[in-house]
Order: C-alpha cells, then sequence, then structure tokens
C-alpha cells in the first residue's frame, strides 16, 4: 500500500510502510537534471551534486556530514537526465533527526566560492578519468549518438563548459532547478504515513517555485561511431528505440527483453558467451525516459573476436522480433516476478522504483501492480507485439584498438 | 521477526548452517567452498576461478543449457564468485524454490569438467583477464598484493594469467577439483524462510555420498615485503597507487576495530581521507579498507588522480595513514562505529545479504554470531582500542605500488 500526498507548492509525496524492516530509504526527485542545464553551462548539475554536500544550513561541510555520519545516514546524490537524485537509507526511528539534515541540503545549501573550485575540479577529472574506463565511456557516448538533445547530454557535463564555469552559475541552477513544482519524494520502509505527512509538510511546505520540463529536439539517425582507445577489449554499445514506460505496451517489452538478457539462460549470454566463447560481459536493458523509451546491449571482446561478436550481438537483437518460444517465456516471466519480490527487500530500491513510476507513469506501483502487469503478459501477446514492433536502424558505438565497421568494405 | 539459528554437520563433513526467519519472503543459499587462489601452485595459477566457471558447465543429470535454463526456470538469482580463499556458489529464491535451488547448486559441486568445455571456457576467462586489464585499480590492485605478498599464494592473481589459463590442462583442473571440493572443506548457509530439517535431509540425500578427503590449507608463506615500485603505462589518463599494509585476520577479534579504523581513515564519506583528498579535490577517489584472511590480514589504501597531483596526493595519503592515532576522539570512533551498524542492519534485511555473511564467517571461524552479537561488539570498539589495533598493525611498513602514464610522480613524494 503506497499513500500519496500532493502539497499545495506542487512536491508530492510517496510513503510505502514495509513490515519487518527497520530503515528507510528516501529518494528525492529535483528537477535539475543534465536536460535542465543551460545550453553553455552543461556540468552544472554535476558540480551542484558535489557542492550539496559541501555544508548546509547553519553547519559546514564537516558538521554537516559529521551529523549524517552520527545517525549513520548512507547518502547519495546522482545526475539523470531529468533530475538530481539525493537518496539516503538510514534507521527509521532516526526520521525526525535524519530528514531536516537531508533537506537542508536542498534548500539552503551552502554553495560557497571555496567549495566550487574543489567541485569543478572533481567534475574535470572525472571526465579525464574516463579515458582510463572504456566501459563506462561506452554508455556515455552511445546515450550521446543515440538520444535527441537535450536528452543525450551526459551526467558528467562538458569539459569545456566546466571550465568556464563560476559558482554563480551553480547557484543559479541551483535557484532555478530545485524547485517543488516536478518534485517527487519517497519514503519506503519503517515509516508512517501520516507522520511523514507532517513531517516534509514541515520541511518543505514553505518551499516555493516549479521547472517546466524541456523539450527533445529531433533524433539523430542512427549510425556507426568509433572511439579509439589503447583498451585491451573493443567495448561494443548497441541502441535502438523502444516506447516509453507509460506506453500500455512497456511489460511487452520488458519481458522480450528478460528473454534476451533476463539470466544465465538468455539469448545474449547462450549465443554469444556460452556457444561461441567471444566475451565474458555481454547483456541488454530496457529503460525508459518520459516520452521514449531504449534498448541498450553491451559487450567486450578482445580486437580479434570484436566483428563476430558485433555480428552475433546485432543479429540476435534483431532476431527476437521474429519470435519467442513457451519455454524462454516462462522463464523470463518467472525471473521478472522473483525480482520484483526481491526488490520489495530493499527500502532504498523500492524508494527509488515509486519515486520514478510517480515520474514516468504519474502513480506509484506496488509490488503487487508490478507482478500484475507481468503476469498480464501472455506469450501470443508477446508475439504479436513483436512482430508489430521490428527495431528499426540501431545506434552502434564501439571504443577499442579498431573500428569494427567500414574495414571490411 | 523471530530468528533461530541452526546448524549441523552430515556424516561426510558437510557442516550445513542457517539462519531461519519465518517471516522472510525469500530465501537464500550458497555453497561455500574454502579453496581460492592461496591453495594453488604458481603452475596452475587461475585454477579455483576457472574450476568456478567450470561448475556451471554441466554435470551426470544437466548439460551446461540445463543448469543455465533450471536456475532461471525458478526465477534464481544466482552467481558464483571466486576469491583468495573462498568459492561461492550461491542463489536467492522464493521459498517455494529453495528446493530446487538446493538440488541445482548440490549438482553442480560435482561438475562433469569435459575437455570441449574446457577448452570453449578457456576463451571466456581469457575476455574476463582481458576486462580487467582495463580497470587500472584492479591491475593496481593485483600488482600491489603480488609484491606485497611475494611468492606467496595471497599474492596470486584471481584470474590468473594469460600464461598460466592458456596452459592450463584439464587434467590438472580434475586433480585440483578432487582434493578441495571435498564436503569437509565445505560449508552450505542458508538464511531467510527455510524448513532447515527438510532442506538437511534433502542436501544428506544429494551430498551424503561425497566422499571426505581432509583437505587442509598450507599456511606456510614468506614475510610480506616493503616495496615501493613504479610501474609506467603510457596509454593512462590517471595516476592510480595502491598501499598494502598488514592487518588482522578474519578470526581475529581485533577485526571489529579494524573495521571502524578503515571506516574512519578511509570510507568514501566523511572520513579523514574524504577530508584530505576528496573535499580539496586533489584525488579523485581515496579509500582504505580492511581485508582479513585466514590466519592473516591487509589494509588496503587506494587513490587515483592526475598526474599533475600525483606527489601531494601520495605525500597526504600515507601522512594521513601514518597519522592515524593522532586526534583520534571516541566521538570520530562512535561516527565510524553508526556507519557500519547501519550496513550490518541493512545487510540483515536482505536473505541474500544475511547468507552471505553467515557462510563467510563461518569458513573463516567456524563460529556463529547473530546480528546482535556482531553490533555488541562493534558497541565495545572505542578510541582506545583502535589505538591499541595501530600500534600492532603499523601502516609505516607498507608495500606501494603505482600505476602512471609517465614520469613517475610518486618520486617526488619520496
Amino acid at each position: 500500500m503506497i499513500e500519496k500526498f500532493d502539497y499545495d507548492n506542487g512536491l508530492t509525496l510517496l510513503v510505502e510502510p514495509i513490515g519487518g524492516v527497520a530503515s528507510v530509504g528516501m529518494t528525492l526527485l529535483l528537477p535539475g537534471g543534465t536536460a535542465s542545464e543551460p545550453a553553455d553551462r552543461l556540468g552544472a548539475a554535476a558540480v551542484l551534486s558535489d557542492c550539496v554536500f559541501r555544508g548546509a544550513g547553519e553547519l559546514d561541510a564537516k558538521a554537516h556530514s559529521d551529523a549524517l555520519d552520527q545517525l549513520g545516514v548512507k547518502r547519495g546524490c546522482a545526475v539523470q537526465t531529468y533530475h538530481l537524485r539525493l537518496s539516503a537509507t538510514f534507521i527509521g526511528h532516526q526520521i525526525e533527526q535524519a530528514m531536516p539534515l537531508l533537506t537542508d541540503m536542498v534548500r539552503r545549501p551552502r554553495l560557497i566560492d571555496e567549495g566550487f573550485e574543489p567541485a569543478r575540479q572533481l567534475a574535470v577529472q572525472a571526465i579525464d578519468a574516463l579515458e582510463d574506463e572504456p566501459q563506462e565511456k561506452l554508455m556515455i557516448e552511445l546515450k550521446a549518438a543515440h538520444l535527441p538533445g537535450p536528452l543525450s547530454r551526459s551526467a558528467m557535463g562538458d569539459r569545456d563548459h566546466l571550465l568556464a564555469m563560476n559558482n554563480a552559475d551553480v547557484r543559479a541552477h541551483h535557484a532555478r532547478t530545485f524547485v517543488p513544482g516536478g518534485a517527487i519524494i519517497a519514503l519506503s520502509g519503517d515509516v508512517q504515513p501520516a507522520r511523514a505527512h507532517e513531517l516534509v509538510g514541515r520541511l518543505l511546505g514553505d518551499w516555493s517555485g516549479k521547472l517546466d520540463r524541456p523539450a527533445a529536439d529531433a533524433a539523430p539517425t542512427p549510425a556507426y561511431h568509433h572511439h579509439h582507445n589503447d583498451s585491451a577489449q573493443q567495448h561494443i554499445g548497441i541502441a535502438y528505440d523502444a516506447m516509453a514506460a507509460s506506453d500500455e505496451r512497456a511489460p511487452l517489452q520488458h519481458v522480450a527483453t528478460a528473454v534476451l538478457s533476463g539470466g544465465m539462460s538468455g539469448r545474449l549470454f547462450t549465443e554469444v558467451r556460452e556457444k561461441r566463447g567471444l566475451c565474458y560481459a555481454v547483456y541488454a536493458g530496457y529503460s525508459s525516459l518520459l516520452d521514449r523509451g531504449a534498448v541498450t546491449a553491451y559487450a567486450g571482446t578482445t580486437t580479434e573476436r570484436a566483428t563476430e561478436t558485433l555480428d552475433v550481438l546485432g543479429k540476435e537483437l534483431r532476431r527476437l522480433y521474429e519470435g519467442v518460444g513457451q519455454d524462454e517465456f516462462e522463464r523470463a516471466v518467472v525471473g521478472l516476478k522473483s525480482r520484483i519480490v526481491m526488490q520489495g527487500e530493499s527500502t532504498s530500491a523500492r524508494a527509488s522504483a515509486i519515486a520514478q513510476d510517480e515520474f514516468l507513469l504519474g502513480r506509484p506501483r506496488t509490488l503487487d501492480d508490478c507482478a500484475a502487469e507481468v503476469d498480464a503478459v501472455t506469450l501470443d501477446k508477446l508475439n504479436a507485439f513483436l512482430a508489430e514492433n521490428k527495431p528499426g536502424e540501431m545506434t552502434t558505438v564501439t571504443i577499442g584498438p579498431q573500428p569494427l565497421i567500414g574495414q571490411q568494405a | 521477526m523471530s530468528i533461530e539459528f541452526k546448524k549441523t554437520v552430515l556424516d561426510n563433513g558437510l557442516t550445513v548452517i542457517g539462519e531461519v526467519n519465518g517471516s522472510a519472503h525469500t530465501a537464500a543459499v550458497g555453497f561455500f567452498v574454502n579453496v581460492g587462489t592461496r591453495d594453488e601452485t604458481p603452475e596452475v595459477m587461475g585454477v579455483s576461478h576457472f574450476l568456478e566457471h567450470m561448475c556451471f558447465k554441466g554435470t551426470d543429470r544437466r548439460s551446461a543449457d540445463d543448469v543455465n535454463r533450471d536456475f532461471d526456470r525458478i526465477g534464481a538469482s544466482y552467481n558464483a564468485m571466486t576469491g583468495q580463499e573462498a568459492t561461492v556458489y550461491y542463489a536467492h529464491v522464493l521459498p517455494e524454490h529453495l528446493d530446487d535451488a538446493v538440488d541445482l547448486l548440490a549438482d553442480i559441486m560435482r561438475p562433469s569438467l569435459r575437455d570441449d568445455d574446457f577448452e570453449m571456457e578457456k576463451n571466456v576467462i581469457l575476455e574476463e583477464i582481458g576486462m580487467y586489464a582495463d580497470r587500472p585499480f584492479w591491475v593496481a590492485y593485483e600488482q600491489a598484493m603480488e609484491s606485497f605478498f611475494g611468492p606467496h599464494t595471497l599474492g596470486y592473481r584471481i584470474l590468473g594469467t594469460h600464461e598460466t589459463i592458456g596452459g592450463l590442462d584439464a587434467d590438472a583442473m580434475r586433480g585440483y577439483f578432487n582434493r578441495r571440493y571435498s564436503p569437509d572443506n565445505m560449508v552450505v548457509s542458508l538464511s531467510g524462510k527455510v524448513d532447515f530439517d527438510h532442506t538437511v535431509a534433502q542436501l544428506n540425500a544429494l551430498c551424503g555420498a561425497w566422499q571426505r578427503t581432509g583437505a587442509t590449507r598450507d599456511y606456510a608463506g614468506g614475510e610480506p615485503a616493503q616495496r615501493d615500485e613504479t610501474h609506467v603505462d603510457e596509454k593512462l589518463t590517471n595516476h592510480y597507487v595502491v598501499a598494502i599494509s598488514g592487518g588482522p585476520s578474519k578470526q581475529d577479534e581485533s577485526r571489529y576495530p579494524a573495521a571502524v579504523l578503515a571506516h574512519l581513515l578511509g570510507d568514501s564519506d566523511g572520513s579523514r581521507l574524504y577530508w584530505n583528498l576528496i573535499d580539496p579535490g586533489l584525488a579523485d577517489e581515496a579509500e582504505l579498507s580492511h581485508q582479513g584472511f585466514d590466519r592473516t590480514g591487509t589494509f588496503v589504501a587506494y587513490a587515483s588522480c592526475p598526474p599533475g597531483k600525483a606527489a601531494e596526493v601520495e605525500r597526504v595519503l600515507l601522512q594521513t595513514l601514518d597519522a592515524a592515532t593522532e586526534g583520534l576522539t571516541d566521538s570520530e570512533v562512535e561516527r565510524a562505529r553508526n556507519k557500519i551498524a547501519v550496513d550490518l542492519m541493512l545487510q540483515n534485511e536482505r536473505p541474500s545479504g544475511r547468507m552471505m555473511a553467515l557462510g563467510g564467517n563461518w569458513l573463516a571461524t567456524g563460529e556463529y554470531r547473530s546480528l546482535d552479537d556482531e553490533l555488541r561488539r562493534l558497541g565495545a570498539v572505542d578510541a582506545a582500542a583502535v589505538r591499541e589495533l595501530c600500534a600492532a598493525h603499523r601502516f609505516e611498513v607498507r608495500t606501494v605500488v603505482r600505476l602512471t602514464p609517465g614520469d613517475a610522480p610518486g618520486e617526488a613524494g619520496a
């Protein structure tokens, strides 16, 4: 059972009590993601996500951090496309002490000049360090190549923009995007809805502001892109369009992707790794933004086997749409339903999931709702869906010692 | 929520332990084999990990495809992992599928180890070696372990090398398997919604005929080394440094102060390394962890930064470790304890997390500790206990390994 409260200032609160646990997971989605950054200040969200940990309210950075540690609060701030996601996990009976420290990071971060400079340096260094992490860089490049602006932006920002940035830019991004209109807060675990409603109202009820969601440009034409890196492996990424999570066919896409990559008997693992020994890591996933979704696939392999790996991976992605068999369908469904129950054992995972649901679907789903959606998928419906929704052109990105396409011609 | 600990030993020496929680929604089971790189010889380095892969390649009752399909058919979250001292095979399932999960795991503990599967899987292992070669922290860490432990097997590479894996033959693996995968060298750990007596009866039927070999670990080995090494890799962008020093073993009660010390010096948030290196924007990452091993242990410090900041980062990193007891207060210790306590409580909320903790601890100590017991021992750690630990395990005695794009910036700090 999830209770939903709407405050007058536009903030939405979701509370999901879970029995038998002592912890509370919290997710706060603030509408200040990469898509809302000024076009010439890409990276403002990345720097802000660091600076919120550098002092808030009456407390400087050390005192604030010590106060959170004293309570054992685990916390993090992640930059997403539409949001800055502040997440925390703490012991339920400490909610009264923990929440003011967390909401101060949102409403009263100090954002002092002395904190800005190291935060900017770290943001630049993180971009530079990507050259040493080709697998991570690949996923950023794949997003950049496949999605339209501004949805395609990297969570890490743009190096040149970061070098030109100053603290006023970060303060401006905070003032413009840390607003309740479009913000969602979710609490799951050892928490009482009425008390949470009162507490959040006390902390965030007099907050004001609203941010309009940025519009997307036209999507780029899918193509092949290669980035040179003297890495040991060739890192291969493929992306193609799928429906948004809000589309009623989304559960079908979920089951289809699980057939491809749900477990070790999934098609990708079986065909690419088990039968051919082409790689160690291979997988695919389905993810969604508001108005569009995508299936992305990854494989990492040594150069000699890279062309064959790319070939088999691409063929398996397309072969999925020729239809699915009874046995693999059943395994996919059982796997998805099992993961749903297991998600219920993590208060942080539940808070994150219901906040995401509220944003993408306009309603949080209980575990039972999620299970019912999977149960409604039949093999006939799935195969009809696949036949009608064959993927179009795919975006392919590789990072490694040499390009894989265009060489043989 | 009532939790009950259960334990039994089958006639052939296979130990079964479980923390039964009737109100849990899932169940977790793991086979913990007391074997890892530590038990290898130089020619077969990497065989423990390769063997872990081969266990999924089929048995007398199942083909490799059957193994994967049967796990997926019950919606299991399952995998295996190999470390220096343990190889763990586990599954997390809905309670109604626990019998199937136990049947599968017990079955793959007696794999066929067929020649053609062995040759095919060798490619996958070589790809895994390639994947880790693209992770500089891992490269630096392995090199540091090798340099610190010298010829001792704790310094071996878990995945092996291109040479050892390329040269390995299936017979050598079979011999290794026959000696090490003995019922008296394993423990089965259960957690969550489990009918313990029922599962024990099932395990007896499945594993009761396995013959014990009396496998033991060879504890002989040289003294850890103090070295300072620079490895140049021109294609890197960042500078990576790993410093390893001695620490308490898995069995040592001072593992509790060791965990506290590692948190207060080197947690990713709010630790001294955080304030000295991350907060001022010097290092991208800077952490310290305690690694308990069987009758020995280490502290591993790690930092990465742009090459231009390397000298300063190394200086601050090592100074922070060496000055661990300076200004140490009970409130700083308390904060670290509180963070660890929350981690333990969160782990306890998931049967998969609890099963792992129980099995790992049992393999190391042959002892059960409830969450309350763990929290009580943790709660007893004060600043004096941390100082005592620092006196016994000095950070100054260490091996430092840096992996850098060039011009050995660490030399400026020497």
